[in-house]
């Protein structure tokens, strides 16, 4: 699929075409296996989701209530692995991998929703806002969002990582 | 402009796409499933 994109892209150039595909936005939707065009990205149809993170490691689109922060202790000389997800260079293993093992360690913090009852498509700009102290200057802050599987598997969708320091008040990472 | 899901560089690649976007332009994008050099599945 991907020589048969650059040679139509070629082929444009070459001929001096002027029109690539019949819409200009061709993405594959990971999951459903499947190319889909479309006119815009983000499609169209798109429309803002907010998930919350809840005090019982849960993850709904309820409002959470007050609750005591959650926390965990980061050691340098034991640092956080990381397992697949697209900040990874060659011959470090594929993109899409199990992360239960990462998941268990005691400087991760996991936020699961209920076993969905139908196929969720997520598509688009994806953020995550983050209310956070650190005891250090300097503090990385990784954010992964996986698919588990029926079995139990926890497999990479996307990720992000921030690098904060003291004197940032506010990001967007 | 070509992009994976798994390329690290898809968050400016998207925003270089919003640029010509909004400066008028038609730009061409296709986002596959692919790290920056490979498939997701390949080394």
């Amino acid at each position: 699929m991907r020589f048969q994109e650059e040679i139509i892209w070629l082929r444009l150039h070459a001929l001096n075409g002027n029109i690539l595909h019949e819409t200009p936005v061709r993405i594959y939707v990971m999951g459903a296996e499947e190319w889909r065009d479309l006119s815009s990205f983000p499609p169209e149809s798109m429309h803002l989701q907010r998930w919350y993170l809840q005090p019982d490691g849960t993850l709904n689109s309820k409002l959470p209530p007050a609750s005591k922060p959650d926390h965990y202790q980061y050691d340098p000389s034991d640092p956080t692995p990381s397992v697949g997800g697209a900040g990874r260079f060659p011959g470090t293993g594929p993109a899409r991998q199990d992360n239960r093992l990462l998941e268990a360690r005691l400087d991760v913090l996991t936020f699961t929703t209920k076993e969905l009852s139908r196929d969720l498509e997520i598509i688009g700009p994806v953020e995550a806002e983050l209310y956070i102290q650190s005891s250090q200057e300097y503090t990385d802050f990784f954010v992964c969002i996986t698919d588990v599987e029926p079995p139990g598997k926890s497999m990479n969708v996307c990720d992000g990582l921030q690098r904060l320091k003291h004197s940032h008040r506010k990001m967007n990472a | 402009m070509f992009s994976g899901w798994h390329d690290f560089m898809l968050p400016s690649l998207v925003r270089d796409y919003n640029n010509l976007i909004k400066a008028g332009k038609k730009p061409f994008l296709t986002i596959g499933p692919w790290t920056h050099i490979g498939g997701a599945s390949a080394e």
